[in-house]
């Protein structure tokens, strides 16, 4: 399947390029980097190695492109760190850490949370870089097995996969998917060309942007939320016992195998471009969250919760590279960057960058293990520091939010549209909150939804209309069947219940 | 931002500067611009636009020491950004990166706030993006009249991938169905990399565009043609254009330019056309436009309305052929 020998040579070209001191330098640089602008919140690694990539036009290809790729998982650490301790997700993939990392900073265990998420995203990144190692050719092929109609059957997976992260009522989780099925509508729709709800609007004809969506409806609201109840006289819920920064045994045994589990899933379904790495960290909860059936806390502070996403999105983030490296092909928007950085630098990606630039391709594998190694060494140290914030008083913290959210969204697309979508999310997620509401459903469905259809009407496309495409594919036919499965497994409690009540009466 | 210019840059700046007091001319000959210009980018970061940019706003900063400062006002295939240039003072200090699309596509099918007839004036040619036909080897086809033949065989049995609905691919296909008299079917993508993977996976059997030639190279695609009358000879240079392969008249076509305001003063026009022909013709920077999948070329500013003008006819016809253009 794989020739060993030649990958033993590319891991020592590798480390030969990686272990060059200015190589180490740029690398830890860029971690450094990614690590503070990921804890902006609003402001991504899109944003930022867009602004830098300037800098590493002076730089040669491999360290511009070390530098850069630094930045990216610098970027993935720092982003639960809000998420985690704000409850301000960056990123989609993030969306899902805010549940139990932010449960468990309202318990004192923010400290805790941090370290887990450092340690199962070293893990990852560590199989990950491995993964990319020995498989990158077959993972290739594997890459281009995925149509329209395996895709699609993904999302279903992924959807009914999600219908346990709604904690509460389930009609109110339902509704936040209808709704957020509704909002990720808007925009110009890609067969027809047609606008929908964009009233008249250019800002709204590629559709709601994402991260002014999920800073409103989670950090916002939850700032909204804390001063209303600051005025009622009551202390907003300050984090001030801190507690010990590292995990207790217990909830480091049940963090590991989450982590194990969640990196799994992130090698796989990171090397889809177009919403593998974000369904990961979503699929990677959902699942840790049916394993653990009844014995799990999640949503208040669950260990598990916060070690099997970050696992998993870091895991998806190192395939991430895959499709770039073996066929050229960016899966993300950071993706795309890095694409135009080669092409800057007079390497035009494609599949024969494997072959014609041995030192890139290899350097750039085992730089990614030594960048997700200083990581570690950056944050762990840093956790301290990060939770020292959370002793700010809440008047001072919460204007700081406020500001460096709104500088980061405008930062993005510098729209000022964007910030006022952000103040109407914000109120929003206000109202849901109040209506006990849960906005992680609706963000799922807001991402899915508009995949979904595409993926759909284009398998109909593909296929001219007849729906056996969906279990005429091999692998179509596998998830299909996976969801059935999952589906069956949820029904049954109920089924047996609604048994017992029928055979009782 | 941080520029360093290596030693033979820096001889040659100062050979230059001392013939030019030699000659009598003033030596600030080359500070134009005079002060920092606003540099509108109306795509996401990472596209070509982007690198062209990039590329660009260095190399006049290099030879001025004034920046370009990138904006990026993407979406709406770039009518926000235009749109958005519109709003800037045409004083010429203000630039908009931008492709063919703005003055013969984006208008006839958008609602937008400008006319490029009267608003917009494309600068320099930075260079022609040759819109390859490819397919992939499981078609069967080696050349165009195989695969129209093929498809007349079978109406409506190839598809064609795109970047989406109204891009130069989807037009290029609407040309070669309407020119071929054939029926394939479209499948637009979100993006030039996510249809040329469903071409390269066999989703899609048939793609339009210069990101086609790494993979024609590495034998997974076929080259059937180049939309146009010349063929890219730099790198596919056995795959003929479109006329030699039958199918005369005008193709479809992508370029790149920069834009400044109509009202803006004639000489600022003239001192930007100046400028950037002199950074275009550079060795190093041509070959990175090489690198980039550009046929470079100079142009004067009356051969780029020429060009502008043309396109906005062409597509405008084939625009209404295919019930795209924008209802009056």
């Amino acid at each position: 399947m794989f020739d060993l020998a030649a990958v033993l040579q590319g891991l020592s070209i590798g480390f030969g390029v990686a272990a060059d001191p200015t190589n180490i330098l740029f690398c830890f640089l860029g971690c450094l980097v990614g690590t503070l602008v990921g804890v902006l919140p609003g402001l991504g690694p899109t944003a930022t190695i867009a602004i830098l990539l300037p800098m590493t036009m002076t730089l040669s290809p491999v360290t511009g492109l070390i530098t850069l790729a630094g930045i990216y998982y610098g970027a993935q650490y720092g982003g639960s760190t809000t998420s985690i301790l704000l409850r301000l997700p960056g990123e989609a993939s993030s969306v899902v850490t805010v549940l139990d990392g932010h449960g468990m900073t309202r318990r004192g265990r923010g400290g805790a949370a941090l370290a887990i998420a450092a340690w199962a995203s070293f893990f990852a990144g560590t199989v990950g870089t491995l993964f990319i190692a020995l498989f990158a050719p077959v993972l290739a092929v594997v890459v281009l097995k995925f149509g329209a109609a395996e895709y699609f059957m993904l999302m279903v997976l992924g959807l009914v996969a999600s219908v346990v992260l709604a904690q509460g009522s389930a009609l109110r989780a339902l509704a936040m998917v209808a709704l957020g099925l509704l909002l990720g509508m808007v925009g110009t729709d890609q067969n027809s060309g047609q606008y929908r709800y964009t009233f008249g609007s250019l800002e709204l004809l590629s559709g709601l942007p994402f991260v002014p969506l999920v800073v409103g409806l989670f950090g916002i609201a939850d700032i909204l939320v804390a001063l209303e109840r600051a005025r009622g006289g009551e202390e907003p819920q300050q984090a001030g016992k801190i507690g010990s920064l590292w995990p207790t045994r217990a909830e480091a045994r049940r963090a590991a195998p989450a982590a194990v589990r969640g990196t799994g899933i992130g090698l796989f379904l990171g090397l889809l471009p177009g919403g593998g790495a974000l369904m990961s960290s979503f699929v990677a909860y959902s699942l840790e969250k049916r394993w653990s059936g009844k014995s799990g806390d999640f949503g208040n502070g669950d260990p598990a919760g916060v070690a099997a996403p970050e696992a998993a999105n870091n895991a998806g983030a190192q395939t991430a590279f895959l499709p770039l490296l073996t066929l050229g092909l960016p899966s993300n928007a950071v993706m795309a960057l890095m694409t135009g950085a080669m092409l800057i630098h007079g390497i035009i990606p494609g599949p024969r960058v494997m072959t014609s630039q041995p030192q890139l391709f290899w350097g750039l594998i085992v730089s990614m293990w030594i960048g997700n190694l200083m990581l570690l060494i950056i944050n762990l140290p840093l956790v301290g520091v990060w939770v020292q914030m959370l002793k700010i008083r809440y008047r001072y913290l919460y204007p700081i939010i406020l500001l460096v959210s709104l500088i980061g969204i405008y930062s993005v697309n510098y729209s000022t549209f964007d910030v006022f979508l952000t103040a109407l999310f914000g109120l929003l997620g206000y109202i849901m909150n109040r209506w006990k509401c849960e906005a992680a459903p609706l963000v799922l469905a807001f991402v899915l939804g508009p995949m979904m259809e595409q993926y759909f009407r284009r398998a109909m496309l593909v296929a001219r209309g007849e729906l056996s495409i969906f279990i005429e594919r091999p692998i179509s036919l596998g998830l299909l069947v996976a969801t059935v499965l999952l589906l069956a497994g949820m029904a049954a409690p109920h089924v047996r219940r609604f048994r017992k009540d029928a055979f009782a009466e | 931002m941080s520029y360093v210019p290596n030693r033979r840059t820096v001889l040659k700046g100062a050979a230059g500067a001392g013939l030019a007091t030699a000659l009598g001319m003033p030596a600030r000959a080359q500070s134009f611009p005079d002060k920092d210009v606003a540099y509108i980018i109306p795509y996401a970061p990472g596209g070509m636009s982007d690198n062209i940019s990039r590329i660009i706003a260095d190399r006049v900063a290099a030879k001025s020491g004034k920046k370009m400062l990138n904006e990026y006002k993407a979406g709406a295939g770039g009518a926000i950004g235009a749109n958005y240039y519109m709003t800037q003072k045409p004083d010429g200090y203000s630039i908009l990166q931008s492709t063919n699309s703005f003055y013969a596509v984006i208008p006839q099918v958008t609602k937008v706030e400008f006319d490029p007839k009267t608003d917009l004036t494309p600068l320099v040619l930075v260079g022609d993006a040759p819109m390859v036909i490819a397919c992939n080897p499981t078609l069967g086809v080696k050349t165009l009249q195989e695969l129209i033949a093929k498809a007349k065989a079978a109406p409506g049995k190839i598809a064609y991938a795109t970047a989406g609905r109204g891009t130069v691919g989807h037009l290029c296909g609407i040309w070669t169905t309407k020119r071929g008299g054939i029926d394939m079917l479209h499948i637009p993508y979100n993006g030039a990399g996510e249809a040329l993977q469903s071409c390269l996976s066999g989703e899609a059997q048939v793609f339009f565009g210069p990101e086609a030639a790494e993979h024609i190279l590495a034998g997974k695609l076929v080259g059937l043609g180049v939309m146009g009358s010349q063929r890219w000879t730099s790198t596919l240079p056995d795959v003929p254009s479109t006329i030699e392969a039958g199918i005369a008249g005008w193709a479809p076509r992508s370029w790149h330019t920069l834009t400044i305001h109509s009202k803006a003063p004639d000489a600022m026009k003239d001192s930007w056309a100046k400028l950037l022909n002199e950074i275009l013709v550079t060795p190093d920077v041509r070959d990175r436009l090489v690198k980039f999948g550009l046929i470079p070329g100079i142009q004067t500013l009356a051969e780029m309305r020429k060009r502008a003008d043309d396109d906005f006819a062409e597509f405008g016809t084939l625009l209404q052929e295919a019930g795209l253009a924008l209802k009056k």
